[in-house]
C-alpha cells in the first residue's frame, strides 16, 4: 500500500479524523477523566471509500490531494514482474 | 454535580463522540496507523481530550440549546451526551427547566386541569352575587 501527496510529494504521514465514543466520569473536584475510547467508524472502510478520501491530508503541508495505490505492484510490466519472480 | 440523567439518576458517568486525529504511515507496502504527533507533542490525545471537554461545557453551558424535543418518548433528549449507565439520552444539568420527566403534552395538561378550570368558572359565574339567606316557607 502506497499513499502520495499529488501537492508536495515528499510526505509519506498523513493525517485522518476519525470519530470515538467516549466513556468518561466527573470527577469530585468538577474535572473529567477518560475511561474508555471506542471507534465508531471503521478506518478500512475510511480508506476505502472514495468520499472519505477527501478527509485525509498530508501532514506536511496539509493538503487533501493525494492518492492512494493499494497494491503498488499491479501496474508493473512484465519484465519487471518476472525479474522480481526471478529474485 | 453537573450533569444528571432523568432515568437512572447517575451524575458520574457519560458518553460522548468526540472526533479525534490519526496518523497514518504508509510505506514497503505497510500501513502503520498511530497517534500524530508534533515534536513530541502528542496532538490525538491533546484534540481527543479538548474536544470532549468543549462538548461538556458547551452543554453545560446552553443546556436548552443542547436538547432536541423526541415526539415519540414526549421527552427532550440530549443531542450530545448520553448516560454511560442506561444508555438513555435525557441528561440535563440539574434542576433544569428542561426536566425530561415533568413535560406534560398541551392536551394532557388541559385534561388534568379541566377540574380546577370548571371551579374557575363557576366561581366567576357566581362571584357578582351576594349570599342569598335560605328563606323559610
Amino acid at each position: 500500500m502506497q499513499i502520495d501527496c499529488l501537492s508536495c510529494g515528499k510526505s509519506n504521514e498523513f493525517l485522518l479524523p476519525l470519530w470515538v465514543v467516549t466513556t468518561f466520569k466527573f470527577n469530585e473536584d468538577d474535572t473529567l477523566s477518560i475511561l474508555h475510547v471506542k471507534p465508531l467508524e471503521s478506518l478500512e472502510d475510511k480508506l476505502t471509500d472514495h468520499k472519505s478520501l477527501r478527509e485525509i491530508s498530508c501532514k506536511e503541508c496539509g493538503s487533501n490531494e493525494i492518492d492512494i495505490v493499494f497494491n503498488e505492484y499491479e501496474n508493473q510490466d512484465d519484465d519487471e514482474v518476472s525479474a522480481l519472480e526471478g529474485l | 454535580m453537573q450533569l444528571i440523567c432523568h432515568d437512572c439518576w447517575n451524575y458520574s458517568y457519560f458518553e460522548a463522540d468526540v472526533e479525534t486525529l490519526r496518523e497514518l504511515k504508509a510505506g514497503n507496502g505497510q500501513l502503520i496507523v498511530q497517534d500524530t504527533k508534533f515534536e513530541d507533542f502528542n496532538y490525538s490525545e491533546s484534540m481527543l481530550r479538548d474536544n470532549l471537554n468543549d462538548i461538556v461545557q458547551y452543554v453545560i453551558k446552553q443546556n436548552g440549546a443542547a436538547l432536541i424535543w423526541d415526539p415519540e418518548s414526549e421527552s427532550y433528549q440530549n443531542n450530545y451526551i448520553s448516560c454511560a449507565k442506561c444508555g438513555s439520552k435525557k441528561v440535563t444539568k440539574p434542576y433544569s427547566l428542561w426536566h425530561s420527566n415533568r413535560h406534560q403534552s398541551l392536551d394532557k395538561e388541559l385534561l388534568a386541569n379541566q377540574k380546577e378550570f370548571t371551579e374557575l368558572r363557576k366561581e366567576k359565574k357566581y362571584a357578582d352575587r351576594l349570599p342569598v339567606l335560605w328563606k323559610e316557607q
